[in-house]
């Protein structure tokens, strides 16, 4: 098995991995250049020793705390909960520094992250520092009936941060009773069952209430049923809850992964009971939003990837080749050499290599199979070396 | 694993190279003994068998135990577009029955 740093080193696009040369030759670090030597044999899996074993331990043990540090700052970038947590140091050490205006901008600022991202932990974190903090004299304005509010606010948000935490065991519930009652009979009504789960928490009420928790409920419902494979009803289940969003106006309110997630589920079940009018329709939404929405890198490389591989096989099942050619090429081209997506470049050439066999370009299709069998043989030569 | 090899005897055998492909398929056998003794594996238990058949007789494609074969295999399993099997196994021998290329059995199968 692989040590952490080596699956941390392993798991970097390319663009990070630049990102974090550029951070080792911080601070004039003079070691870097071990260091990267040392990150470029982890990268290649290659046996030969640049150094002794000694002296990889040592450069191993430097490189674990760059990568921690490193690591804390990357989540800066595209964690919420951790742009939060660096807004409360802050604050802290202002706090702790007699700053007290300042540290208060900071918190406000940490408590309005929060409460827009329903951080509600959090939140109940920054409201008992606020509380706390409210009985100093350098409290900016602070009246009675302020503390009063604050109190307030701490209280609501109690309660919802209880409602978040039902429901998520809700969810934990459903998926695990709608997967018993599929095996038992596979015509049951699932919105009776819905029902009767969220009932026990006392939020039968919020299903359809709140956008988030029914995007939810429906994301849990199509993973079951897909994993039953049971394709007719979860495509139609989508599609009608899709609607029921869209009619509603739900669709704004709701996170984007939760509807990229509703999108894919459409069209690949589309997809698999040969319903390529509806695939073709909600791909083409799928990849309008995708652009649009704001998500963490690796999330965005993972839908991007799916999303154009799920429309290079509909091209395919529908007769129109030279377009399947051209995403995958695409996509060939663009993630060629990025070690993160191992499993989706597979993928990638495996599609390929099904399209040159319809194209009946067989020596093509020899050429990547030997590339993909030669790399399954590198990677359990360097997994068995440890 | 499993089909991305067989996957790799057919390209062979499909670049007249037959006698690698059969080569594979020994080799394939060996490897997966344990797997493909399995009942879940009888689908690929047979494609490997017709495969070798097809291999090692140049009669049998012609002959009339090759469309029962043919049947049993695809009973096992009807095709879902968008499943694991890239290359359709099922497309693929229905295309050396029915002498038409594999996308056009493909289209048929998906269509």
């Amino acid at each position: 098995m692989n040590s952490a740093i080596d699956d941390m080193i392993l798991s970097f696009s390319r663009e990070e991995l630049r990102q974090f040369n550029y951070f080792l030759t911080r601070n004039g670090n003079t070691d870097k250049v071990n260091d990267i030597k040392l990150i470029q044999k982890m990268r290649k899996g290659t046996s030969a020793q640049l150094i002794t074993t000694n002296a990889e331990r040592q450069i191993r043990k430097r490189l674990k705390e760059q990568l921690e540090q490193f690591s804390l700052l990357d989540n800066l970038k595209y964690n919420v909960h951790s742009e939060i947590n660096s807004l409360l140091e802050v604050s802290k050490f202002l706090f702790r520094k007699n700053l007290h205006k300042h540290a208060w901008n900071y918190l406000i600022k940490a408590e309005e992250m929060a409460s827009r991202n329903q951080e509600y932990e959090q939140l109940d974190f920054i409201y008992n520092i606020q509380i706390s903090y409210s009985s100093t004299v350098y409290i900016p304005n602070m009246s009675t009936p302020e503390i009063q509010g604050l109190i307030n606010k701490r209280n609501k948000n109690l309660t919802l941060a209880k409602i978040d935490s039902d429901a998520n065991a809700a969810y934990a519930l459903l998926f695990y009773e709608i997967r018993e009652q599929l095996s038992k009979d596979p015509y049951f009504d699932i919105d009776v069952l819905i029902n009767k789960v969220f009932e026990r928490f006392s939020l039968d009420s919020k299903i359809y209430k709140s956008p988030k928790i029914y995007a939810r409920v429906v994301r849990v419902v199509c993973m079951a049923l897909h994993e039953k494979k049971d394709y007719i009803q979860q495509k139609n289940y989508a599609m009608t809850s899709y609607k029921i969003m869209s009619r509603r106006k739900m669709l704004d309110r709701i996170p984007d992964e939760l509807i990229m997630d509703l999108l894919f589920s459409i069209y690949t079940s589309a997809i698999k009971t040969k319903d390529y009018k509806i695939a073709e329709e909600f791909i083409a939404i799928y990849e309008k939003k995708i652009d649009r929405f704001k998500m963490q890198q690796d999330l965005y490389l993972n839908y991007h990837v799916t999303g154009n591989i799920n429309a290079a096989d509909l091209f395919m099942f529908t007769g129109r080749l030279d377009e399947a050619k051209n995403r995958l090429q695409m996509l060939y081209k663009r993630y060629a050499d990025q070690k993160q997506l191992a499993k989706t470049y597979f993928l990638i050439r495996i599609n390929m290599l099904a399209l040159y066999f319809k194209y009946n370009e067989f020596s093509r299709c020899i050429k990547l199979h030997n590339e993909m069998m030669q790399e399954k043989k590198r990677k359990a030569l360097t997994y068995r070396r440890g | 694993m499993l089909y991305t090899e067989i996957f790799g005897a057919i390209l062979h055998y499909e670049n007249d190279d037959p006698d690698f492909a059969h080569h594979l398929l020994v080799k394939i056998k060996k490897k997966y003994a344990m797997l493909l003794s399995e009942r879940k594996f009888k689908r690929e238990r047979l494609f490997i068998t017709i495969m070798e058949k097809i291999i090692n007789d140049a009669s049998y494609l012609t002959h009339k135990s090759f469309l029962a074969d043919l049947k049993t295999f695809d009973a096992f399993r009807i095709y879902v577009p968008g499943d694991k099997e890239y290359i359709s196994l099922s497309a693929w021998l229905n295309s050396k029955l029915h002498k038409k290329t594999y996308y056009q059995l493909f289209l048929d199968t998906a269509g």
